[in-house]
């Protein structure tokens, strides 16, 4: 499955999709050492290293692009990011953070997407496409 | 992006490499949310941005274009880590590096007020004016109860800004963007009076289900003082994304709630009565036994009227024995309070008021004696106690967290003992 949509920062990425049921924030959402989602999130307990992270929206505080930063550093944080509609503090983490976003996708992808699907982001061309799960597991 | 001669020169680099490399960031940002041009700021805010990145944009830079404040830090950079009961040197290589950034600020004459509060300092905005702040309670604040126009600028954006005079036009800065979308009605609340606790669950209720729309609430008494409208306003940004939230017959821009709508259907409807609250402030509790060990107030910053009235409370008195309660604020607002007295009154309570601190990111992991139980009257900072913090790298602990009114935080400071709401 192909799907356009609005690019947030440039790049071409893929890997396996981790899905927020939530909205998400670099601060008080994962453990920065880690990568690990906070017990209070929907999603505790899974881990977004060099997931493609699919939200959503940003929340939260705006030191958020800087814990953005020592992910980074720490290997801790996304490949990539997707989300519904990105607001300023979770975009300026992409920016600046040089981690390929992209949002305000042609199909909801809170609905196309699921966890566990390979997911190539090619935020250059404004294009995702999205490999199922069982599709893989046929293809074997 | 449109660019005015002017801002061609500083992207060719006439203005150096630093304004060359920040101005062009401001592009970038811009074009993510397809702002058609770059406008002039008036006021910056600014988290401390990691040194190297800071050397790169402030490259031939001699003095920021705007007025600029410094965000409030870690307390392991203050001077008050002793008297906290903290760990001398704990501070980790990410605190030092922002402590090393701070100076190169202060060298651009960025004012260290070192607090989420710097409107107090005079870092304040009129109708109209825009900003780039760091600060997503000091965000909703300039544009909901100041009429400023700013959105939730992070990262680099805020260094960006005060060295170009620049940001891009998007969000609440565009007037189109600033009508709400989500209007909120009280049912059974007496709305007269209403705590600490009270607004900041109202808040967070609200914040969540409007994750980054403009807000709208009805119904307020316009005599609310500017307080209780900080604990109302400040965790919409921390369980949600708002920057902006209308008061009809308070804010500048809420004459009635149609003006605020802009001639069009809201896209949500809320309904709030004392169920939601409960259930709000209920999220922000978390705790199995009563002894609490910290109290730990000024999320945002205290101004100098909660100062005085929690220095009333404690007077004559004393805070139990195995309480350390912690009143945060700047440094003006505290050396206003000690000319006043308040600052001995608490003293001598065996409280403390610190200064340049962020409390939401208290690193109770480098406590010389553990702590695990700490009372708030703030929801974002109850919010952030329960979730650890800025994490490890900060010293941040998952705590035992209790939250209730100014009045309650003070009766647990002086007992001991959390009293259930």
């Amino acid at each position: 499955m192909r799907i356009k949509g609005h690019t947030i920062k440039e790049g071409c990425v893929e890997g396996e999709a981790l899905v927020m049921t939530m909205a998400f924030s670099f601060l008080g959402d994962f453990d920065l050492t880690t990568g690990t989602v906070s017990d209070l999130h929907a999603q505790a307990g899974a881990n977004i290293s060099d997931k493609i992270l699919v939200f959503p929206a940003g929340r939260g505080s705006t030191t958020g692009a800087l814990i953005g930063f020592y992910a980074g550093l720490f290997n801790t944080g996304p490949k990539g990011m997707i989300c519904r509609e990105a607001e300023p503090v979770i975009a300026i983490n992409a920016v600046m953070n040089n981690i390929p976003m992209m949002d305000r996708l042609e199909m909801d992808p809170m609905e196309h997407i699921r966890t566990g699907d390979w997911v190539t982001l090619d935020a250059s061309n404004r294009v995702v496409t999205v490999v199922k799960k069982k599709n893989m597991e046929k293809a074997g | 992006m449109l660019l005015t001669e002017e801002e061609k020169r500083m992207l060719g680099g006439e203005h150096g490499p630093g304004v060359q490399k920040a101005l062009s960031f401001l592009v970038e940002y811009g074009e993510a949310f397809d702002a058609q041009r770059l406008v002039r700021v008036d006021s910056a805010h600014i988290l401390p941005d990691p040194v190297h990145m800071l050397h790169e944009l402030t490259e031939g830079v001699a003095c920021v274009r705007t007025m600029a404040t410094i965000h409030s830090l870690s307390p392991l950079t203050s001077r008050w880590v002793g008297d906290l009961g903290l760990q001398e040197n704990a501070a980790g290589p990410v605190i030092e590096d922002t402590m090393k950034a701070v100076e190169i600020y202060k060298g651009l004459g960025c004012f260290m007020t070192l607090s989420c509060a710097p409107y107090v300092m005079g870092n304040a905005l009129k109708k109209g004016n825009i900003f780039s702040w760091a600060g997503s309670s000091g965000i909703i604040i300039n544009n909901s109860l100041f009429g400023a126009r700013g959105n939730r600028d992070s990262g680099i954006a805020m260094t960006c800004s005060a060295i170009t005079g620049r940001t891009p036009e998007l969000g609440r800065i565009r007037s189109e963007e600033r009508y709400a979308d989500v209007v909120v009605r009280f049912q059974k609340v007496d709305v007269e009076n209403l705590s600490e606790a009270d607004m900041g669950a109202i808040g967070y209720h609200i914040g969540a289900m409007a994750q980054t729309r403009n807000v709208v609430i009805d119904g307020l008494p316009s005599t609310t003082p500017f307080e209780k409208l900080k604990y109302l306003l400040s965790p919409m940004p921390v369980s949600g994304a708002v920057s902006l939230c209308h008061l009809t017959g308070i804010t500048p821009e809420a004459p009635s709630l149609e003006a605020t709508l802009g001639n069009r259907k809201p896209e949500m409807e809320i309904t709030l009565s004392p169920f939601e609250m409960r259930e709000a402030a209920g999220k922000l509790c978390n705790y199995t036994s009563s002894d609490v060990e910290v109290v730990a107030m000024g999320c945002p910053h205290l101004t100098m009227r909660e100062i005085r009235d929690i220095a009333f409370m404690l007077e004559g008195k004393r805070v139990a024995s195995g309480v350390r309660l912690i009143l945060a604020t700047n440094e003006g607002v505290r050396n206003l309070c000690h000319r006043m007295g308040y600052v001995d009154i608490i003293e001598k309570a065996g409280g403390l008021i610190i200064t340049d601190s962020c409390i939401a990111v208290f690193p109770f992991a480098n406590m010389k004696e553990s702590v695990e139980r700490v009372a708030t009257n703030s929801s974002r900072c109850a919010h952030y106690l329960l979730r650890g913090g800025a994490g490890e790298v900060a010293g941040g602990k998952v705590m035992d967290t209790y939250y209730g009114s100014t009045r309650q935080c003070i009766d647990t400071a002086l007992t001991g003992k959390w009293e259930g709401m």
